[in-house]
């Protein structure tokens, strides 16, 4: 083979993605010697392509929360807003399973109805950030040219506004209902995630695979779903997995303001209540309860989105051809 | 190379204009002008006290002069009599010559006030910068080179746990602890030289900085991965090539273009956002400056923080374009 | 946000602090521990009890506080009262608040220590020191009082103002007229003599500021433009200025203890109205001279070697603004500052937790309420008024916002104050006697309600974890009888919309002058109008009849009956809520001395601390 290349050049003959291997018909025997050379860092299951243990316990959490949420108003739940159902700063106990907070209401309760706001406004900013910012990121970093320089310049202007100033003006203007304060966050999530995409599709673009589709007469819309799209949803996703936590996180810093949604709570809200200086001292439990539900949430979307992808990836290597 | 600055700096113009634009709009909508700059007086019928049918509010209030002369001074000197788009020329033309206007609030020069909180935020956001990268590059490589055993395991468990914990809560906890129960560190921000307002910032910049460095952590850790499965890395190892060596001079730098991109995209954010930390740890910065002058309409400190961002903003995007150009050559430096 | 948003925004510099209304709540995240906003500090919200006249005139000769003595030379001296000591009550009324203070005054037996650098933190930044255009709060007071001299001050019991930066007070037989006479040969900062002519700008300035007027003009008679006399004050001499007051007033020093009392430079007021700029930069004629100012941050302020009052200890004073005064509370017990105030209860516990640190808690000064808006639906009617108090969750209020440390509220004086009538009780926590008030109410007026309860909107001042409690905890009481909306507004819109009416019911902090004629401010017919210092908008003439008959006499035992039936009529009318006794904890490093040891130039034992503040001069740190 030639000499090792620099850093970052690749020479013609090298092939990356398995998506290429796809393209040219090799199989998952090279996978196989990948993994043998690399010592299985890449794959950790070379049992085969199952989605494993964890998938399922992440996707068990999921659908447990968002169970809890939806039916929060039937379950045998405490309520929620009740000042005194026990003393102020209760621990965790028997009668109230995440303690009480400075107003003696239920923690427990307050989680889970405060998942309510919070999954919404997440899965929200995740949609708009993947669909929105996705579509136009990759068509700037496909199209080039005027079209890339328009969407990029728009893309980029959102970025340079204070993105809390943002928020602000517009929720003042528009006023502070979930549907608002959802699409608001979400627009926000437009820009970083877009950018992203159309960085990796630059990346991508320029690659050999989607030249050679090119040659081989491929239309745009093809080549862009077929060859670009899961490439750059890799990174992409990622992100905007991320970004739901920090989604869930910027709206409790409006609500702090006062300007996430006015009727009800979130995590984030309880989070911004609990972590007054002296209540977390006292009483942590009031935050953390909050902070560990958002936790765990995250982290099961993002795993679950992790081993989703690849699972897929390996799938359509084995069946397609 | 002259071509290339010139179309950074057009594009830098072009961005502040858009984004002043959209700031000056969406205050006029927000807020009457009027009112941010007069006040109450502002709803006094100055036709009908002309006529002589009404006192103007300062009878109620005072005596002093009119309320019609201050209102009509008012609208003579921030031509409030004028469309939006001519005000806002006005406004430019102030800018381009360095007056930034004075706030509504207490007449202050915006320049001054932004001129003394920027250097804060700005210290901040480095240092919360410098944190989050120093803290994810060594950790993304380490948790990709061990992919998918327990250290990275562990490590992905860890930073969602950072990402899910938000400032004002980590801030409050970080006060706690290295403030007031080990005193570690200052509660405030001292300003007197370098080494203590570098002190001062190591609370608030972690604060800020682990969110950011679990976030940089996953990208980076998410590209090292995909870069690990290219043909050049298995070439490089079957050269014999130790897995370090192969880690960090081949495969780290192809990687970095997720990181290099978010890291451009949170300056905005970490300083214009910095609000809550702002407040645990009692910096004067431009994040809490901007945020309440936002709620209170005082039109000159928010265009001018506006400006001050977005400039810091395309500033560092401008050299992280330049980044790109190095970690990929392909990847030509074009706008 | 909304429409109201773009009609009432900005207000800003005008209505911080609606003059006499302070922000001490701080608004942002301090959260402090009980109900609203604003709370008054400036002039006439000072606390002051009964009222008796300054000894007239000069000299040394040390009066003691107890009202005897008198030289009474001239007959104009007059008066009053020699309120038989007992009423002077106050003494007791310090120490007999839940609070301890852990000051003695033995301590100001000790040499002072000269030099040091007093850090405070205070819990907001001002937005200027210009008592004549700026809204002073608690944090503007407490710096102001370092830079400028008020010409009265309070003594010891917190009931009497005692002339300081004047050296008498002095009525006409009728009470109509009040002559102001300066102490002689002193200079403000920047050199200019002190003469009666400052005190008559200043004056003059305060009447056309559209807040601070509010508060002043209806003492005086209107200014007739015909003529050239400024007819509402006017200069005798040199020293003395003349007040001419629209009705009798039994004492004068009362009201300018605070904010209308500071006398600034007039160079420096004149300079300031060209570039207000300056207003950051105040001169006045205090113990100590401004050094520097970085808003949000730090104010310095050093030592005036040319006070004419004596020696002053420390070289510098520091104000550190910490919005969070947990945060402060924190900041003192590590030794990051050596002073701080809070009204936080929060706060107020880390300073007790900690041993070292001094403490001074008072809660005789302001009061936490809510007020409701008498001027349209719902609580124009009297009915939904008290179906809102008997349903209020006020136990609840005081189990979980008090925790156990502050005191609730009947009426707005604490027993231990000589007007506290204990046969008055705040209503509450009785759903059941608001139900059939509510039924009522929504049969003969069916628009006020929707579904049988009552339609309003809970308006609060943030952003503020505490508010947000006390909000639910209130709206969670309510929730049978009422359909709650939430209007929580920044600092200023929230005052805006207060003094123009645009509210049903806000949580409020306020009252607790020393002296309740300063609280008349805030309950007078006359003070209604499109801008309405009687927030709650209720027009009472025969109570106004009371209130001006309490400030002209002399008596004290009728001042005390007239106020016990004032407080009645407050309580019968149901437009204040009542909570709690605002609790105010000042506290110290262990080094910082004599916080309680000032006297006046007439040897009379000067104030601690009033709502939150103290003087500065007579403190040392030693080492």
């Amino acid at each position: 083979m030639a000499d090792m290349p620099a850093p970052g050049e690749r020479t013609p003959d090298q092939r990356d993605s398995h998506l290429h291997v796809q393209d040219l018909g090799s199989e998952v025997s090279v996978r196989g010697s990948y993994e043998a050379l690399l010592g299985g860092q890449v794959f950790d299951d070379s049992k085969g392509s199952r989605l494993g243990v964890f998938f399922w316990l992440a996707v068990g959490w999921m659908g447990l929360v968002v169970v809890a949420a939806v039916t929060a108003p039937w379950l045998p739940l405490a309520d929620p807003d009740q000042t005194g159902f026990g003393g102020r700063l209760d621990a965790p106990s028997g009668d109230a399973w995440f303690g009480t907070d400075g107003n003696g209401r239920d923690v427990f309760s307050r989680t889970v109805w405060g998942a309510r706001i919070s999954l919404v406004v997440g899965f929200v900013a995740i949609a708009m950030g993947m669909v929105f910012g996705g579509a136009l990121g990759i068509i700037a970093g496909y199209f080039r040219g005027v079209v890339d320089r328009l969407i990029s310049f728009v893309m980029f202007a959102m970025l340079a506004f204070p993105g809390l100033v943002l928020a602000l003006l517009f929720i003042a203007t528009l006023g502070s209902s979930l549907t608002i304060v959802s699409v608001t966050l979400g627009l926000l999530a437009i820009a970083p995630v877009g950018r992203l995409a159309r960085a990796a599709t630059l990346l991508y673009a320029e690659r050999e695979f989607v030249q050679a589709s090119r040659l081989l007469g491929a239309s745009h819309g093809r080549i862009i779903v077929r060859e670009l799209l899961p490439n750059v949803l890799i990174p992409m996703s990622g992100l905007a997995l991320l970004g739901m936590a920090l989604t869930v996180v910027a709206e409790g810093g409006l609500a702090f303001l006062g300007l996430s949604v006015s009727d009800g709570f979130s995590w984030g809200k309880l989070i911004v209540t609990g972590a007054a200086p002296r209540t977390l001292r006292e009483g942590p439990w009031v935050a953390m309860f909050p902070i560990g539900a958002m936790f765990l949430t995250v982290l099961a979307l993002n795993y679950a989105g992790d081993r989703l992808r690849w699972f897929m990836d390996v799938r359509e290597l084995a069946f397609e051809r | 190379m002259v071509g290339f600055v010139v179309r950074r700096v057009a594009a830098l113009v072009a961005v502040l204009l858009a984004v002043t634009g959209l700031a000056f709009g969406a205050m006029n909508v927000l807020g009457d002008p009027l009112f941010n700059v007069v006040g109450f007086i502002a709803s006094v019928d100055c036709d009908a006290v002309a006529a002589g049918e009404v006192d103007d509010i300062s009878g109620q209030t005072a005596g002093g002069r009119g309320d019609c002369e201050v209102i009509a001074e008012a609208r003579r000197e921030h031509h409030l009599d004028r469309a939006l788009p001519i005000r806002y020329g006005y406004w430019l033309g102030d800018i381009v010559r360095g007056d930034l206007g004075t706030s509504f609030k207490n007449e202050m020069p915006v320049r001054e006030v932004i001129g003394e909180k920027l250097p804060k935020s700005v210290l901040l956001m480095v240092v919360a910068q410098v944190i989050a990268v120093g803290l994810a590059v060594p950790w993304a490589v380490a948790a990709a080179y061990r992919a998918h055993r327990p250290f990275d395991r562990a490590s992905t468990v860890g930073t969602f746990g950072l990402v899910a914990i938000p400032s004002f809560a980590l801030g409050v906890i970080l006060f706690y602890l290295f403030v007031v129960r080990w005193q570690i560190f200052s509660s405030r921000y001292d300003d007197t030289d370098l080494w203590s307002r570098l002190r001062s910032m190591v609370l608030p910049g972690l604060t800020l900085g682990l969110p950011a460095a679990a976030v940089y952590m996953r990208l980076l850790r998410t590209d090292l991965l995909t870069t690990l499965q290219e043909d050049f890395v298995l070439m490089a190892r079957a050269k014999g090539m130790s897995d370090q060596w192969v880690m960090f001079r081949h495969v780290l730098r192809p990687s970095l273009f997720s990181l290099v991109t978010v890291f451009g995209l949170s300056t905005a954010g970490m300083i214009g956002g910095s609000l809550v930390v702002e407040q645990i740890f009692s910096i004067p910065g431009l994040g809490r400056a901007l945020v309440e002058a936002v709620i209170r309409d005082d039109f000159p400190i928010v265009l001018g923080g506006v400006v001050v961002v977005a400039t810091g903003f395309v500033v560092v995007n401008f050299a992280v374009d330049l980044l790109y150009t190095l970690i990929d050559p392909r990847v030509r430096a074009d706008g | 946000m909304g429409i109201r948003r773009t009609t009432m925004s900005g207000w800003v510099s005008i209505l911080l602090g609606l003059a006499l209304v302070a922000s001490a709540c701080g608004g942002s995240s301090d959260g402090d521990g009980d109900g609203a906003a604003p709370a008054t500090t400036a002039a006439p919200a000072t606390t002051a009890a009964p009222a008796t006249t300054a000894a007239p005139a000069t000299t040394a000769a040390p009066a003691t506080t107890a009202a005897a003595e008198e030289p009474a030379a001239d007959e104009s001296a007059t008066t009053t009262t020699n309120a038989p000591a007992t009423t002077t009550q106050a003494p007791d009324s310090q120490a007999e608040s839940t609070a301890t203070t852990t000051l003695a005054p033995e301590e100001a037996a000790p040499e002072p220590v000269f030099g040091g650098t007093l850090r405070l933190g205070v819990e907001a930044e001002t937005d200027g020191l210009n008592p004549t255009v700026n809204r002073f709060a608690v944090s503007a007071t407490q710096m102001a009082h370092a830079v400028f001299d008020s010409l009265a001050i309070w003594d010891e019991t917190n009931s009497r103002a005692v002339p300081w930066l004047a050296e008498s007070f002095t009525p006409s037989d009728d009470l109509m007229t009040w002559d102001v006479k300066l102490r002689p040969g002193i200079t403000f900062h920047d050199g200019t003599p002190l003469t009666s002519e400052a005190v008559l700008l200043g004056f003059q300035r305060q009447m056309v500021d559209p807040l601070i007027s509010l508060a002043v003009k209806p003492m005086y008679p209107a200014d007739d433009p015909d003529t050239e006399a400024y007819e509402p004050a006017e200069i005798i001499d040199e020293l003395t200025t003349r007040f001419n007051l629209i009705r009798p007033t039994s004492d004068f020093a009362r009201y300018v203890t605070g904010q209308l009392g500071y006398i600034p430079s007039p160079t420096w007021i004149r300079a300031a109205m060209e570039d207000p700029t300056l207003n950051q930069a105040p001169v006045g004629t205090g113990p100590f001279r401004f050094d520097s100012r970085t808003q949000d941050q730090m104010t310095r302020f050093v030592r005036n070697d040319d006070w004419w009052n004596g020696d002053v200890y420390l070289d510098a004073v520091e104000y550190y603004v910490y919005t969070d005064t947990v945060i402060a509370a924190d900041a003192l017990t590590v030794g990051d500052l050596d002073g701080m105030h809070t009204s936080n209860v929060d706060a107020v516990l880390v300073l007790r937790d900690d041993e070292d640190v001094v403490r001074i808690e008072s809660d005789h000064g302001s009061e936490t309420f809510g007020m409701l808006n008498t001027a349209g639906a719902p609580f124009d009617d009297i009915r939904a008024r008290k179906a809102l108090t008997f349903a209020a969750a006020r136990a609840d209020y005081l189990e979980f916002i008090g925790q156990g440390l502050l005191r609730p509220a009947n009426s707005w004086f604490p027993p231990g104050s000589p007007y506290h009538d204990p046969d008055l009780v705040q209503e509450g926590d009785s759903p059941d006697l608001a139900t059939p008030l509510v039924a009522e109410l929504c049969a003969e007026k069916p628009d006020y309600c929707t579904d049988g309860k009552i339609d309003m909107e809970f308006q609060y001042s943030g952003p503020s974890v505490v508010q947000d409690r006390i909000y639910d905890i209130l709206a969670d009481g309510w929730s049978d009888h009422f359909n709650i909306t939430k209007e929580m507004l920044l600092q200023d819109d929230h005052i805006t919309h207060v003094a123009f009416g645009l509210y049903d019911w806000v949580t409020w902090r306020q009252m607790g002058s020393p002296d309740p004629d300063n609280d008349v401010t805030w309950l007078n017919c006359g003070a209604i109008g499109a801008l309405s210092l009687n927030w709650p908008r209720y027009c009472d003439p025969a109570r106004d009849e009371l209130m001006y008959a309490q400030r002209g006499t002399v008596d004290q035992a009728e001042r005390v009956e007239l106020w016990k039936q004032i407080s009645r009529k407050v309580h019968d009318d149901y437009t204040y809520i009542l909570f709690t006794h605002t609790l105010w904890a000042n506290g110290f490093a262990s080094n910082v001395k004599n916080v309680c040891g000032a006297l006046s130039p007439d040897g009379v034992r000067l104030m601690c601390t009033v709502n939150g503040w103290h003087l500065t001069h007579q403190i040392w740190m030693e080492d």
